[in-house]
């Protein structure tokens, strides 16, 4: 019978189906790209940096567990700053006492997303001297690693402000090597690990920017200059911050420029103006910009302008405005620190505060932070705000997102640091220079070396910097958050205690931490 | 009952075989005609064999036979499945006309098991069978036909998630869960092939039957996919015989079945005004200018609307004696009672079978499907859904259109209706076939071939419009998005079978290599701000934003199994498996688990002590113990992975500058979840078949769990998958079915299942640790609820110590570990499971005459859950959302129940847990078939007209939408009232 013809044609069968096996099992994906794909070549560092820059600018969305920019921990409740109506801010960082404990959501974002940020930084910088890399230049090798620890030390900045002691971790992350038993870091060692970062891109990056939105030499002097004063080394500080003010690729914007040139205004707030803010479009002062564009891949998007400016729309007649765009006042300017500028202050005029808006008729309204200063109420509609983060989209009058361009450093602080410094020498005749310059430009009284006090810096910087700054980490660097905070801030003054200095470590990272206990700041509970 | 012979274990081959005439020199021929014993009707496909060789034939559709014998030939074996086989003496008959009865002893079923099919008598696995006329006589209509086992098959838990129109929320798990964070979801065998599609896709009228592989010896031959347990679905087939055709149609109208107290536009501004003041509320004029004119929108009910559903198949079947058919279509259309969700499916499906030589059969079971998820509904659950919107916003403006923001000085918020405007198109097509060709080797008796390969080729079409009456198209100047799916999904399997009779023994080999690969390829487009609405979807070259995405994967499968079937006289039953199975998502260093099974079972009825014992029918015993494994890795899940995150660059930073973040840890020893379990049980029937049943005890222990562990965030990435942790999962099922009253006019069924189930963590990193940031705790279920626990409301005057902050109408917490200190995490403790700790069903019916009356009952018991519609601080602190009716307290009001009308009353964020047990009246059927003489005269062989009610009843305490669903501010479930109509020709 047919008998071999059926066991051939078995045969065949399984063979066809065995054959193969090996590689048959073998993934190779085609959507996705893995990291040992990925840093081998230049152009894949250059990526890696991009996420790195993008992980910044986060700073200035919103996180989701949280209304207005995420960093707000940073800015309030402070001196400066407070919440603008019932509800526009997490009770935790209004009120404080069980609002803020360890489960935080807000808390534990923040946390997750530094250090997200510091592993990418960790795996450019250890994978930057994988022999592999075929690098063009030491010179090229040193820009890209400079940048990742710049972004790094950024980072650790942020975590030491708000939680002092943290763990330090200078490598990349991978699975066979995952800790239970990390231990936090004195302050002092990971302000060593920021120093030292700090000046391998000092050595590394390029004296000027070459694309805007990127990191230059400077930012590096800026940074390092604020971490001296944070180690009591005012010598050192002043060194750094005098060595970037000395860069002639940088000075203060003393003139008008760019594209509002012919309107109406002041020179201090044409570096805010989309269109303005890049270097290469005539922004002398900017250190470091935040690029964003509405319309491509990549572009981001921030919640500034919502964060801060008050809802003038909710006024009778008056309609969101295409050119400021529609805010949603979650954070508030207290009326102490609207109350610092002298009457010819550019910086407390009205183009760089609102402080009168139009109806839709044409009229005008006056706007005032009279009555609130010990009020707890919602600030009314017409309540002065910041102009520097004026964004409106004429295609889309609501719309939430911000999109223009933004000044994220810039030189006036770098002099204010300077300022700091040399007073702490007891230079104060020096520190009132540099204060001039920086009052000068906005046509400020001059003052004289008697008038410095670390108080009077603290009030400048409110002047300069308002709503910029990371207000807590300035008070708290000088000790004063406690005192200043009770004196000017009615809302949070009954509540703060020297607990709230430092934010609670999150719970899922002692949680986590199954080997060894991490303690918890002094007054969080934790288990 | 007598000895039956042995039949093949392949299902079709045992129906249609037909054997090589092999050339004998001497014969005889015998012919004659088969009958059905009850009905007197003739028989087409009985098969007929002359014993103790491969000598034999079928009956054609007249039921006649006409056979060659050899001169030796003693006894012919007539047999046919549901009927008690006989053997007959020929004693130089030449003709030859039997009667056979009907095997009324549902124990000689044949069952469909994993490659095949075996005799019920001589399962040894916990395998449970429904057949057609449970599915669609017993239950109702349904959109999904595994809504029609809820409640039916102990250890077989059946719940909804959702309630569309497609209805896609159905949730299967076989003997509840032993994954922690994989899929507890069972494989789908359709006709022997694995299925991925839509449940929605199987017609509940095309099925044949479905099997319910519960235990590991059962599964085990699925292997790294049978750690769930594994579903077998087979659709009809025919016998050969006059076309037979059939209609079922039914149409119904399904009402919402409950709903919570929403507030009205008057009860919302007391709300409102009582929790944050006048002054609050005032700032809004919308709000006030509505409330001044007595406005009110009432969002639910905007949102949702009186359900339709009507249902047609088509079929007919038939064949000669080499060729059998049955072809059907099905029409399902639904409206869902959420405005705007609509379902429209058609399946066609034909199974087919060729019988091109004596040894060789050519079929296939292909069907298509046609699905249109077209629309959109209202959003009920989500940040701008109807429970959340605010009655004193306007849902319509002057001109009755639908507003973008319904609340103008609130443009945050959009219309919850809004998505009624959106233009939306949703067709997915499915082939699905299974071809198979066996060969049955006509030189050595029992040794079959069946070449086994399934396609299934899926394409998705999606076009999205979001024009400027909408929030998303007005503040993006239009938004389109499309988005086509493609996937190819192929298996080969070479299915060797060896069946061999000596004596009393009897043995049974299978033995299987098979491949597979699923493909599955995604385009994406989202384009926005075009220059007019006019081109939809069709514009995005028009377009000033284009984001277009792909994605892609790739999982292959190679898998060797072999299983031994041994029985000695139908007493003593063992059955050994083992497969080996290697799947592509593994990591690199495990590719490869191999998982065996071993089962023996005991006929003890059959014994000699026993069969005088007049009241039983049967005693089986069985056990078995074996090894399953949970392969739930998705493709590339083992590798380090970076996500996009993107800046912008270029001279004017204004081009993409494409930035990549590491976002996973690489993961090379990933592997499957093993699955170790052991099953005892018996079968039984009593009294004349008056009752029968089952009960079954199981073990399993499930190790090297998939788990998320969480990391520390420090990291920088915050959770990996690991093979880790451990679980335990016992569970007891009984199965009962009764012929309480069996007259001639009048019968009583009832069927009632019961299952209990419970896992428990044993282990998780090693360390005895348990994980509270997961919420995971040894000892525990993997569902146990851990959190504070709400103690009441402080009282006027009350001593607050414990919460020194705590004012009046504040939530109290439980001083859990009475240290007089509230503490978020020290005074957490656990607030039962999520998961039943019992289910059980009951199916009644009752026939009188041509009447049948049937009801299902659906109960579970031991469930807790967190009622979300109570959370404190949900309506924001300007209470700008709504809530529901509360009992909230108040000095005039000094209740526990609910804590004051105000902000952060509850700052510790203490939930609300109640307990979701229920017992649902699920299904009414009431049923007339016309009687004999009424049909003859207009031509039907059959007439049936039934009306079904759907989610009757349902007593609970459960204090929300319905304890079965998961969301609580989302879609309700129905209440659906449905006719229809059966006829055969």
């Amino acid at each position: 019978m047919n008998m071999k013809k059926y066991i051939t044609y078995l045969a065949f069968v399984f063979v066809l189906v065995s054959g193969c096996t090996d590689e048959f099992l073998e993934e190779e994906p085609r959507d996705r790209i893995t990291a040992d794909d990925l840093y081998t070549t230049p152009t894949g560092f250059e990526n890696g940096l991009n996420a790195l820059y993008a992980q910044v600018r986060l700073e200035r969305t919103q996180d989701g567990g949280i209304n207005g920019t995420r960093i707000y921990p940073a800015q309030g409740a402070s001196d400066a700053y407070y919440r603008s109506r019932f509800g526009s801010v997490d009770n935790a960082f209004v009120e404080y006492g069980s609002f803020l404990n360890s489960n935080t959501q807000i808390v534990s974002n923040l946390w997750s997303w530094l250090y997200e940020t510091i592993n990418a930084a960790n795996t450019i910088v250890e994978r930057a001297d994988d022999p592999e890399v075929t690098w063009e230049s030491d010179a090229q090798k040193n820009e890209v690693v400079g940048q990742a620890k710049l972004i790094r030390a950024w980072a650790y900045r942020h975590l030491v402000n708000l939680w002092g002691d943290v763990p330090l971790t200078l490598n990349e992350s991978s699975g066979t090597t995952i800790r239970t038993d990390w231990e936090r870091d004195p302050v002092a060692t990971v302000m060593q690990a920021m120093e030292s970062d700090l000046l391998d891109a000092e050595q590394g990056l390029p004296e000027q920017q070459t694309t805007p939105g990127r990191l230059s030499k400077a930012v590096a002097q800026h940074y390092l200059a604020e971490l001296y004063l944070m180690m009591d080394d005012p010598e050192q500080a002043a060194q750094k911050a005098q060595a970037a003010i000395d860069n002639p690729n940088f000075s203060l914007i003393t003139e008008r420029y760019g594209v509002r040139a012919g309107q109406p205004g002041v020179p201090f707030m044409d570096q805010f103006y989309d269109g303005n803010v890049l270097f290469n479009q005539g922004n002398t002062e900017v250190l470091w910009a935040l690029p964003y564009d509405r319309d491509v891949l990549g572009g981001g998007d921030n919640v500034m302008r919502r964060s801060w400016m008050i809802r003038y729309s909710v006024n009778a007649d008056v309609s969101v405005s295409p050119e400021r765009g529609r805010g949603s006042d979650f954070f508030a300017v207290t009326p102490f620190a609207l109350d610092l500028y002298e009457p010819q202050d550019d910086r407390g005029s009205e183009f760089a505060i609102h402080r009168y808006i139009l109806t839709d008729a044409g009229d005008t309204l006056f706007t005032s932070s009279e009555g609130y200063e010990d009020s707890l109420a919602i600030r009314e509609p017409l309540y002065p705000s910041t102009r520097k983060w004026d964004d409106g989209d004429p295609d889309n009058v609501g719309t939430n997102d911000g999109y223009r361009d933004q000044p994220y450093l810039r030189l006036a602080e770098t002099y204010l640091l300077l300022v700091e410094a040399l007073h702490l020498q007891g230079d104060n005749a020096g520190a009132a220079e540099a204060l001039n310059t920086v009052r000068r430009r906005s046509n400020a009284s001059e003052i004289t070396a008697a008038d410095v006090s670390i108080d009077f810096i603290l009030d400048e910087r409110i002047r300069e910097l308002l709503t910029e700054e990371h207000r807590r980490y300035t008070l708290l660097r000088v000790n004063r958050w406690l005192e200043r905070t009770r004196a000017h801030n009615p809302q949070s003054a009954p509540f703060i205690t020297e607990r709230e200095q430092l934010l609670p470590i999150p719970q899922v990272v002692i949680d986590t931490n199954i080997d060894r206990v991490l303690p918890q700041n002094p007054g969080y509970a934790s288990e | 009952m007598k000895t039956t012979t042995q039949r093949y274990s392949n299902f079709l081959l045992l129906c249609f075989l037909t054997l090589l005439p092999t050339a004998v020199i001497a014969q005889s021929e015998i012919q004659g005609q088969i009958t059905d014993m009850s009905t007197e009707e003739t028989l087409p496909g009985v098969n007929i064999l002359v014993k103790g060789t491969t000598i034999g034939t079928v009956t054609d559709v007249e039921g006649n036979y006409r056979l060659s014998v050899p001169e030796d030939a003693e006894t012919l074996v007539i047999s046919s499945v549901g009927y008690t086989s006989e053997e007959i003496a020929i004693d130089n008959q030449t003709i030859i006309n039997l009667a056979l009865s009907p095997d009324i002893q549902s124990l000689q079923e044949i069952v469909v098991v994993g490659y095949g099919t075996q005799k019920k008598e001589d399962l040894t696995g916990s395998v449970i069978s429904v057949d057609s006329e449970v599915l669609n006589e017993q239950q109702g209509p349904k959109v999904n036909v595994f809504q029609a086992l809820q409640g039916v098959v102990p250890g077989l838990n059946i719940s909804q998630s959702g309630n569309n129109a497609a209805q896609s929320g159905v949730n299967i798990t076989i003997r509840g869960r032993n994954s922690i964070k994989a899929g507890n979801n069972p494989l789908i065998v359709l006709d022997g092939v694995p299925y991925s599609g839509g449940l929605n896709e199987i017609e509940q009228s095309d099925v044949q039957s479905i099997e319910i592989l519960k235990d590991a010896s059962a599964a085990a031959i699925y292997g790294a996919r049978g750690a769930n347990g594994v579903i077998l679905v087979t659709t009809k087939k025919s016998k050969p015989g006059e076309p037979k055709i059939s209609y079922n149609g039914s149409f119904g109208v399904q009402r919402i079945a409950n709903l919570p107290p929403v507030l009205n536009g008057e009860e919302y501004w007391d709300f409102a005004t009582e929790r944050v003041g006048e002054d609050v509320v005032n700032q809004f004029p919308t709000l006030v200018e509505n409330r001044e004119q007595g406005n009110s929108t009432d969002w639910v009910d905007l949102g949702t609307q009186d359900g339709r559903q009507q249902k047609h198949t088509l079929s007919v079947g038939g064949g000669g004696d080499r060729f059998r058919y049955y072809l059907s279509g099905t029409y399902t259309d639904v409206r869902g009672i959420a405005v705007g969700d609509d379902f429209q499916q058609i399946i066609a499906r034909a199974n087919l079978s060729l019988d091109i030589t004596d040894w060789l059969t050519l079929s296939t079971n292909t069907q298509y499907t046609h699905q249109d998820l077209s629309g959109l509904s209202a959003d009920f659950g989500g940040f701008n859904g109807t429970y959340f919107a605010n009655p004193l916003t306007n849902a319509y403006d002057e001109n009755g259109e639908l507003t973008v923001t319904p609340w103008p000085e609130e443009p945050l918020f959009a219309n919850p209706l809004s998505n009624l405007l959106v233009q939306d198109e949703d067709i997915n097509q499915r082939l699905f076939s299974n071809n198979s060709l066996t060969i049955n080797f006509p030189f050595i008796e029992g040794l079959s071939y069946r070449l086994n390969t399934g396609i299934t080729y899926l394409t998705g079409n999606q076009g999205q419009f979001y024009g400027s009456n909408t929030l998303e198209g007005f503040t993006n100047g239009g938004q389109a998005f499309t988005s086509n799916t493609s996937s190819t999904d192929w298996i080969v399997e070479n299915i060797l079978t060896y069946q061999k009779v000596f004596g009393k023994h009897s043995l049974n080999f299978t033995g299987l290599y098979s491949a597979q690969n699923i493909t599955r390829e995604q385009r994406n487009l989202l384009s926005q701000r075009f220059p007019s609405e006019l081109l939809t979807w069709y514009q995005a070259g028009l377009a000033e934003v284009i984001n277009p995405s792909s994605s892609y994967s790739e999982q292959q499968y190679v898998s060797q199994m072999g299983r031994i079937n041994y029985n000695y006289d139908s007493k003593y039953l063992l059955t050994l498996t083992a497969r080996r199975d290697g799947y592509s998502g593994f990591g690199e260093d495990k590719k490869y688990g191999v998982f065996p099974s071993l089962a023996l079972g005991w006929n003890a009825s059959q014994e000699a002590f026993l069969s005088d014992v007049s009241w039983l029918d049967l005693l089986k015993l069985r056990f078995s113990v074996g090894r399953n494994g949970n392969q739930a890795i998705d493709p590339y899940e083992t590798l380090a992975r970076l996500e996009l995150q993107n800046y912008l660059g270029g001279d004017n930073a204004g081009t993409t500058a494409p930035g990549f973040l590491p976002a996973t840890l690489s993961t090379p020893t990933l592997g499957w979840e093993t699955s170790n379990t052991l099953n005892a049980g018996f079968d039984f029937g009593i009294l004349a078949g008056r009752v029968q049943g089952a009960i079954d005890g199981y073990y399993t222990r499930t190790s090297d769990l998939l788990l998320d562990r969480a990391i520390s965030p420090i990291h920088g990435i915050t959770s990996v998958t690991q093979n880790i942790g451990e679980t335990e999962n016992r569970g007891i099922e009984l199965y009962l079915n009764t012929n309480s009253i069996q007259r001639e006019n009048f019968v009583w069924n009832t069927t009632f299942s019961f299952s209990h189930n419970q896992n428990k963590i044993t282990k998780l990193y090693g360390d005895g640790q348990d994980d509270v940031a997961n919420g995971w705790f040894i000892g525990r279920s993997i569902d146990a609820n851990y959190a504070l626990v709400y103690d009441g409301v402080w009282q006027t005057g009350e001593d607050n110590s414990l919460q020194p902050d705590a004012e009046p109408g504040d939530v109290k917490v439980k001083d859990v570990d009475e240290d007089g200190v509230i503490d978020a995490n020290e005074d957490r403790t656990f607030i039962g499971q999520q998961n039943p700790r019992y289910t059980a069903g009951l199916v009644n019916t009752f026939t009188y005459k041509n009447v049948s009356l049937s009801f299902s009952l659906f109960s579970q018991q031991g469930v807790t859950r967190v009622n979300s519609l109570w959370d404190t601080d949900v309506v924001f602190l300007d209470a700008r959302r709504n809530t529901i009716d509360l009992n909230w307290w108040g000095e005039d009001n000094p209740t526990n129940a609910y804590p004051a009308n105000r902000n952060n009353t509850n700052p510790f964020d203490v939930r609300f847990y109640q307990d979701a047990s229920f017992v649902r009246l699920r299904d009414i059927t009431l049923a007339y078939r016309l009687p004999e003489r009424l049909l003859q005269p207009i031509g039907f062989s059959q007439v049936r007209i039934f009306g079904n009610i759907r989610n009757a009843l349902t007593f609970t305490d459960w204090e929300g939408l319905d304890p079965e669903l998961d969301a609580q501010r989302a879609l309700p479930l129905d209440r659906a009232f449905i006719v229809g109509l059966s006829l055969g020709f």
